[in-house]
């Protein structure tokens, strides 16, 4: 799938869901914010993250 | 020299001197206030009473040799969510309107223990988000002073107060401390409390401190950072003696990030790179290097934490008050309740990786260097574009704006200096030497 595609597919998903919570006026308020979150879904879903990476949250200096 | 010029260093030298009241510096900024804050709008509530009594106690104790602290009788201002006992908080939100804190911001706390005088709050935008506050730039007042701590960079620049707290998820302290002329600091993630201030995020708020030199920065961040039990991201790595820190100055290692040029204006881009060339011509060590391959996804990935948590952190308010909420944050709001979990985490993890791929380049330079905006300080009530500080937002690395110049329109630039967490000793350093070759900003001409 290219990533047009890809990033058409989760801004479908996002509207589709928008409208079933909050109406069908609210998501369609959303509409531009929902193209911006979509592509950035993609570039999250696609970058090659390293395996063995762990999620981080907060900071301290190595020991 | 007007008093209400003096920044944090020499007012509270000039407190310790006796050759200056705080009675007579709170009364010059109130006067001050009253004079232009018609105009900047910079200010949501000012504790007339409170800083009265409190510059009364002081100037009593200073007259019998007594100081708290070194902010002794040192004036400040707080972004407008940072809790305050007894002081209507409202986050420039209807949501909170009334809203009376009954503690303090431990930041506030521990400013005010070293003595500092709370001089009232700054206006932000709705709960640091995007929907803009009233503040106006002192440089040009058609133009935003930039978001979310507008109030803070606006009443600084304008010589109305010393010093401000701050705060920055994305872009909300560096990127209106610039626009406004001034020096402003975000310190790694954990080395200033957070306690009491109002949430966006869980992983990536900062409190920050903007004033008009580095010493004023380094002085109030020696006093402001601190581990706190009650915050749990906060750092228990020791605090070094910041202004004993920036007297150590020497020509630095720089590493130049070209390739954020390319996203400046072209204006942007030539006053940062006179200011580069100088700095070399100063003596500094100036390389071009770039960033690591994780810094393409960063935006992304800071934005998808924000949108997610300030979901979350706003659930319960939202669901009784959604009405209430302003457009940008409701939509921040509703969009944070649809990200996956699987991005969310993922996005937490390219936090983790970035910082891993940047550690070489931290370990090479004493700062990477880059424009501190995009553009000056747009027209208008938009906040600005705060990509050049979202990496260090989301990594929870320092980062630093000192001003670089002016545009030929005479709005204020800055350059933005970023290092390795808690770094920040070196950091100050490398910022003051900077500004001893750069030269500081003049004021604006209110």
């Amino acid at each position: 799938m290219d990533r047009e595609q890809q990033r058409a597919e989760y801004a479908a998903g996002l509207r589709a869901e928008a409208s079933r919570r909050f109406g069908a006026e609210r998501a369609a308020a959303l509409g531009p914010i929902i193209e911006d979150v979509a592509g950035w879904m993609v570039d999250l879903a696609t970058f090659p993250l390293d395996a063995d990476e762990p999620p981080a949250f907060y900071i301290e200096p190595a020991p | 020299m007007s008093l209400h010029t003096f920044g944090v260093v020499a007012a509270a030298r000039a407190i310790r001197e006796k050759v200056l009241s705080p009675v007579d510096l709170v009364e010059a900024l109130l006067k001050r206030i009253d004079l232009i804050d018609g105009r900047v709008q910079a200010w949501a509530l000012v504790d007339r009473d409170g800083a009265r009594a409190a510059a009364r106690a002081m100037t009593d104790e200073a007259a019998r040799g007594v100081l708290r602290g070194p902010l002794h009788g040192v004036p400040f201002g707080a972004k407008d969510i940072f809790y305050s006992a007894g002081l209507r908080t409202e986050a420039g939100s209807k949501v909170m309107a009334g809203f009376v804190p009954e503690y303090d911001a431990t930041s506030v706390v521990r400013l005010k223990s070293a003595g500092a005088i709370l001089l009232g709050k700054l206006h932000t935008t709705e709960f640091a988000t995007t929907d803009p506050a009233p503040t106006r730039n002192p440089w040009n007042l058609a133009c935003t002073p930039g978001g979310s701590s507008s109030g803070s960079a606006a009443a600084v620049a304008a010589r109305m107060v010393p010093l401000a707290l701050g705060t920055q998820t994305i872009g909300s302290n560096v990127r209106p401390a610039s626009y406004c002329g001034l020096v402003g600091l975000k310190p790694t993630f954990g080395r200033i409390s957070t306690r009491g201030v109002m949430p966006l995020t869980y992983t990536q708020d900062h409190v920050g401190l903007m004033a008009r030199t580095v010493e004023d920065i380094a002085l109030s961040l020696g006093v402001a950072a601190g581990h706190d039990r009650d915050d749990p991201s906060s750092s228990r790595t020791p605090v070094p003696d910041y202004l004993a820190a920036i007297t150590h100055r020497r020509a630095p290692r720089i590493g130049v990030l070209r390739e954020l040029y390319e996203v400046a204006t072209p204006e942007v881009a030539g006053i940062t790179g006179q200011a580069v060339n100088r700095l070399a011509r100063a003596g500094a060590i100036v390389e071009e290097t770039k960033l690591p391959p994780s810094y393409r996804v960063v935006r992304a990935a800071a934005h998808m934490i924000m949108r997610a948590d300030t979901a979350s952190i706003h659930a319960e308010r939202f669901a009784l008050k959604a009405d209430l909420y302003r457009p940008g944050i409701r939509s921040a709001i509703e969009l944070g309740m649809l990200v996956p979990g699987d991005l969310y985490v993922r996005a937490l993890r390219v936090r983790g990786q970035f910082r891993r791929e940047l550690l070489p380049l931290l370990e090479r330079y004493d700062a990477l260097l880059t424009p501190t905006t995009t553009t000056p300080a747009p027209e208008g009530m938009a906040t600005g574009d705060p990509q050049f500080q979202a990496p260090w937002s989301l990594s929870g690395l320092p980062s630093i704006t000192v001003p670089c110049g002016l545009t030929p329109s005479g709005l204020p630039l800055g350059i933005q200096l970023v290092s390795g967490a808690f770094t920040e000793a070196s950091l100050l350093a490398t910022a003051a030497w900077c500004e001893d070759t750069l030269g500081r900003a003049a004021a604006p001409g209110l």
